[in-house]
């Protein structure tokens, strides 16, 4: 008979003996596991030794039968090893599972029945102050060892200095990173990064020699495909296009040497409005009228036809596409403008404002997608753009049959419109004091007030020009129409003076630093002052024929003549 | 508690209040940052596999937590050339075109090769023997169509679906890559 | 000659691998074979996700109330057994709170992993409940706490000390684990852990053997992955002391019988202080100590960033890099042209990683510095307590020391009485 006061005594006897036995069998267990572990390691039908140099004497000796069966019943044995001792394993872990389980019963059980009723510790409590005196001495010297580890770890680990590859990836990170954005209003400035200079307004700051004659010509390099663009200049990299009615190039040269950089050739690029005829253009205009433009990272290059190729100043290829081929009366001739990372094309075509074909684009510079676009009540025109700033914001002004329009060219809100032109619209507009100046033949030389609407200030009918581009010091406007320069009151529209010269001129005036420089179609430089009457500074000769807008950049002026392009200057 | 009544000290008042934000930010970190749809499960990108070329063992075959691997070998008959000579099927130069130990790739022998018409044969996975060991997959690769190709099996028998993949950190071409669990398998439509 | 023939017909081949055709075109077939379907069985079911974190929540708030309210061990042991089951064994240890904290650090550095919302919970709800009721998720929840648990049988008591040093070796490994899980590199605790081979019943031999000798020094020193290991602890140990209710011995007050000095096997549980001693003492040491910790910093910084080299090298990026340019090197690349070649993307993707180990190496620097400041700081700054106090943020709420308060068995006695009467 068992008493009460036994009854645990029992209990504890009984778990022993569970604990025990579940001890001893979980030890058999995880032994076995383990040996079977050791054993099967030899056992790796993924890599079999044996079979692999049965096959290999089987080679030398392809007819041997007893081989082959060899092979056969090794690989059987392998497998079946292999399936047999996996199944052995998954069923072992199961009994092992079950053995902890049963010890660790025992164990609590065995616990419980020798369970103990709680007795006030003997020993003093510690003081903590001698406890923390411990402890802080123990985590300095856990940190000695930390740091003696990391010691280990960096010397024993130690590896060269940054790989090769490592070198050259942060060489193509840092020219991508380059490559990313866009050069500053300051760094615009300093170079020719479009047509008539820096936002396209026929005004720029440079210091050209005074005079000089072909004798002090730095350079002249024969140019390429013949082009009615202008020459676009990027520190020391001058950047030209040709075309001809199959071939379209794009050229780079070095400013300094005149030494042709490298050359890109766009093909290929699909066209869904190109049809079967080909692309007829006026030769006044050419295949390749378009200026190219720069955002001092990447270049950009419009053609006839519609292409529109994009390449690094280097020249790697980063985007080009096929705008649609433009249904223009003469052949396309807007030059190109940068905004920040946009590229701004004006793409005016259709006979007719109805046509509804007519577009101002911005596409993203690195990638040449669209990223806005509005439709533009107006039929083909061939001004260029002109980038300013008045009213306190950023304009985008463009000229055509019968508006001009403003736009912001972050997003391509109309900001205003003055209806002042008329018929086939070429030159481009001028800026100066606050005053934007838009003109063609047969309409209006009208002078708007860009921050307040695009207010008509006043129209005036002197001396029209058909092509080349008004320039103004903002107190007189001066006019190129064929060989007569006529100039008229910046504030009034009178006009002042007119001047027959001895040739015609193609090419836009400039303003240099209060002197307007302009090219006759001879290649005759004119300097002229602007003011009340005609004051002709000097002339001089290239002796080349010259359809193009020079670039005036520091010291030196770049000229592209019909076959030359030329460096004058230091 | 009995302590209600008391007014409530500084130290439960700042305990309130950051219990109070603890309970926001956790709401709000829930609500931001949990995808309910978005449970991802490894999977292996047959266009990244290497077949471990160069090394000895598929780390497929070994570095899986599971014994064999969770990783089988997958058929996709649509781009099989169905060939007599199939090279994920034979060992390079084999002795004859017959189903013995001597020619074979696969070490468990877990394709089943059945003749068709003349010239096709048909070669069809046995996922129970399949042990990921890649020897077939790398010969249909070299040599063939490609269709034969590494998966993780998502299902209770194989992967475990663990956290972190062990063999994603072993794979020498990082091949392994998380996927949606909606769309558990890469599976391949045409040879690249 | 049958070799000569197969190279013939690779390199006839290899063309036709460029344009993406097939080398074998599939064939038509004039009998009416049909190709066998690609059968490959689906990924568990979509709810099941939200069933794990249904039954955490459960499981948290059952353990809340059997802990705070029930303050029973019985109860306490029963859940951390449907844990070991569910959560262990059924669920196969993931995903896990322990592992989650990986997901979300590695969620926040990289845009494109969106955060399962099962990780989410995990992380979030253990953490959450701590604010309320303490650490209750260890208590009972956590798997790997429970399969800790049960093996206890005779705790000893680990000098003060040591108890100090083990008990910054979680800091250490949060550091590590975070800075791994957000370089995207390896999920450390996850590979690391000692138990979810043991549910999973196949595994890696060595962690086996881990999660084996844990669980025999289980038997004697308490929990031992929980108190020197577990990062997800050292989260709860900065929420739990903000506990609403918290885990106290004694049900109403303590009568400082010292019959419970000896019951807490994790050393949570603080006796009271002597009385007496200067206001003043110490207060050297503790100025000393906060210098301490920017020079700690500033050392561990500068480890930190000597270990970036060695540490980027062992990442599998840098590895697959290097075997690459390895690979171009014996494909006879000449050095000259190598300016020219165009850039492996896997060498930038290499560059950027470096860039992380840049960062990531340093900021680990600075972590460990803290670490060992912030308890030298800890260790000098002197506390009062005039009971027996359960340290909140040590205390796993594993409701073993209910038993030793005679406090307790004295409301146990009465509560009996009320319900037989």
């Amino acid at each position: 008979m068992t008493t009460p006061t036994r009854e645990p005594e029992i209990r504890y006897a009984t778990a022993l003996r569970v604990t025990l036995i579940a001890a001893l069998f979980v030890l058999l267990v995880s032994g076995t596991l383990a040996v079977h572990y050791l054993a099967g390691q030899l056992v790796n039908p993924a890599n079999p030794v044996k079979v692999t140099a049965l096959r290999a004497a089987l080679q030398k000796n392809a007819a041997d039968e007893t081989l082959k069966n060899t092979i056969r019943d090794e690989d059987q044995r392998l497998r079946q090893a292999y399936f047999s001792r996996h199944a052995f394993a998954t069923e072992g872990v199961w009994l092992l599972l079950g053995g902890v389980a049963v010890l660790v019963l025992g164990i609590k059980g065995a616990c419980h029945a020798r369970r103990q009723l709680p007795y006030p510790p003997r020993h003093d409590i510690d003081d903590p102050r001698t406890v923390a005196a411990y402890g802080r001495k123990a985590v300095l010297a856990f940190g000695a060892v930390v740091a003696v580890a990391a010691a280990g770890f960096i010397v024993g680990l130690r590896a060269p200095a940054d790989p090769a590859y490592l070198v050259r990836a942060e060489q193509a990170a840092a020219k991508a990173e380059r490559a990313k954005g866009y050069a500053n209003a300051a760094e615009l400035a300093h170079n020719w990064p479009c047509f008539r200079g820096a936002g396209d307004t026929g005004t720029a700051d440079a210091t050209p020699p005074a005079t000089w004659d072909k004798t002090t010509i730095r350079w002249s390099v024969e140019t390429g495909l013949p082009g009615k663009n202008s020459p676009i200049v990027w520190e020391n990299r001058i950047f030209l296009s040709g075309a001809d009615e199959h071939k379209r190039e794009v050229y780079c040269y070095d400013a300094d040497t005149g030494a042709l950089r490298w050359t890109r050739s766009v093909a290929g690029l699909s066209c869904q409005d190109a049809g079967t005829e080909p692309l007829t253009v006026m030769a006044d205009t050419g295949y390749a009228a378009p200026t190219m433009a720069t955002d001092g990272r990447r270049v950009f290059a419009m053609f006839a036809n519609g292409d529109l190729a994009c390449y690094d100043v280097d020249g790697n290829p980063v985007w080009a596409k096929n705008m649609g081929r433009p249904e223009s009366t003469y052949g396309h001739a807007a030059s190109l403008l940068t905004w920040h990372n946009r590229l701004l094309v004006q793409f005016d075509q259709g006979g007719s404002a109805d046509d509804g074909k007519s577009f101002l684009y911005a596409l993203d510079t690195i990638t040449g997608e669209v990223v806005w676009k509005v439709k533009r009540p107006v039929p083909n025109s061939w001004a260029s753009p002109m980038l300013i700033t008045a009213g306190g914001r950023e304009q985008l002004v463009t000229c055509a049959n019968p508006v001009v329009i403003a736009y912001d060219p972050k997003n391509g809100t109309e900001l205003w419109r003055a209806e002042c032109l008329g018929g086939d619209v070429a030159p481009s507009p001028a800026f100066a004091d606050g005053h934007v100046f838009a003109v063609n033949t047969g309409s209006n030389l009208a002078a708007l007030d860009p921050g307040a609407k695009g207010k008509v200030l006043w129209t005036a009918q002197d001396g029209l020009p058909d092509i080349v581009s008004p320039v103004s010091d903002g107190k007189s406007v001066l006019l190129f129409n064929q060989d007569t320069a006529t100039c008229v009151d910046a504030k009034t529209g009178q006009k002042l003076w007119d001047h027959q010269f001895p040739a015609a001129f193609r090419t836009s005036p400039m303003l240099i630093n209060g002197t307007v420089f302009v090219l006759d179609i001879t290649g005759v430089l004119h300097r002229l002052q602007l003011g009340p009457t005609y004051s002709e500074a000097g002339t001089s000769a290239l002796g080349e024929a010259v359809e193009t807008t020079p670039a005036f950049v520091g010291t030196r002026v770049y000229i592209r003549g019909t076959k030359h392009l030329f460096c004058i200057g230091k | 508690m009995t302590d209600e009544k008391q007014p409530v000290s500084r130290r439960e008042f700042l305990g309130m209040g950051l219990r109070g934000a603890g309970v926001l930010v956790a709401g709000g970190a829930l609500g931001v940052l949990a995808h309910a749809h978005a449970t991802t499960v490894w999977q292996i990108d047959p266009e990244k596999c290497t077949q471990c070329a160069g090394l000895p063992e598929a780390r497929c075959a070994t570095a899986c937590v599971k014994t064999p691997s969770a990783v089988k070998c997958v058929h996709a008959h649509a781009i099989c050339g169905y060939c007599k000579l199939c090279t994920g099927f034979f060992l390079p130069q084999p002795n004859d075109l017959n189903t013995g130990a001597e020619n074979q790739q696969c070490p468990t022998g877990a394709i089943k090769r059945t003749y068709i018409e003349d010239p096709y044969y048909e070669y069809v996975i046995d996922r129970n023997l399949c042990i990921g060991c890649a020897k077939c997959v790398k010969g249909c690769t070299d040599f063939g169509n490609g269709s034969l190709f590494l998966q993780i099996i998502h299902d209770r028998d194989h992967c475990t679906e663990c956290n972190a993949c062990a063999i994603a950190v072993a794979c020498p071409a990082q091949a392994i890559v998380r996927v949606p669990g909606t769309a558990p398998y890469l599976i391949k439509t045409s040879f690249k | 000659m049958r070799r000569h023939l197969r190279l013939l017909l690779i390199f006839c081949l290899l063309p036709l691998a460029a344009w993406g055709v097939e080398r074998f075109p599939p064939p038509e077939f004039s009998t009416d074979y049909r190709l066998p379907e690609l059968l490959l069985p689906g990924f568990r079911p979509e709810w099941l996700p939200f069933l794990d974190v249904a039954v955490l929540a459960a499981a948290l708030a059952l353990a809340a109330w059997v802990v705070l309210k029930k303050r029973s061990r019985v109860g306490v042991f029963a859940l951390t057994l449907f844990s070991i089951l569910y959560f262990g064994f059924f669920r196969r240890g993931c995903v896990c709170s322990v592992g989650s904290l990986q997901n979300v650090a590695y969620s926040l550095t990289h845009a494109d992993y969106a955060l399962p919302l099962a990780a989410a919970a995990f992380f979030l709800l253990p953490l959450a409940f701590a604010l309320f009721a303490g650490r209750v998720f260890c208590a009972a929840v956590c798997p790997l706490g429970a399969a800790q648990d049960v093996v206890l049988f005779k705790p000893i008591k680990l000098p003060p000390w040591l108890e100090h040093v083990l008990g910054l070796l979680p800091y250490l490994y949060l550091g590590a684990g975070v800075l791994f899980a957000a370089l995207g590199t390896h999920f450390l605790i996850c590979e690391y852990d000692p138990f979810v081979a043991l549910f999973r019943l196949s595994g890696p031999v060595h962690m086996l053997l881990f999660g084996g000798v844990l669980l025999a020094v289980g038997m004697f020193v308490g929990r031992p992955y929980c108190r020197f290991l577990c990062p997800y602890g050292v989260l709860l140990r900065w929420t739990a002391p903000l506990a609403r209710w918290r885990v106290r011995i004694t049900p109403t007050t303590c009568v400082n019988c010292r019959l419970c000095e000896d019951a807490c096997p994790y050393g949570a549980l603080h006796p009271p202080t002597p009385v007496g001693g200067a206001r003043r003492e110490g207060r050297g040491r503790l100025v000393l100590a906060l210098v301490a910790l920017p020079v700690l910093m500033a050392l561990g910084a500068w480890g930190g960033y000597k270990a970036i080299t060695p540490l980027y090298f062992t990442d599998p990026i840098a590895v697959q890099a290097r075997a690459i340019e390895t690979q171009e090197a014996d494909t006879g690349a000449s050095t000259a042209s190598t300016a020219e070649k165009p850039v492996d993307p896997l060498y930038m993707q290499a560059l950027k990683q470096r860039r992380h180990y840049e960062l990531g190496g340093v900021l680990f620097g600075l972590w460990v510095g803290l670490v060992l400041g912030g308890k030298l700081i800890a260790l000098s700054v002197r506390r009062r307590r005039s009971e027996y106090e359960t340290d909140a943020a040590a205390c796993l709420a594993c409701a073993r020391c209910f038993g030793s308060c005679p406090v307790e068995h004295d409301r146990l006695a009465r509560q009996t009485e009320v319900e037989t009467s």
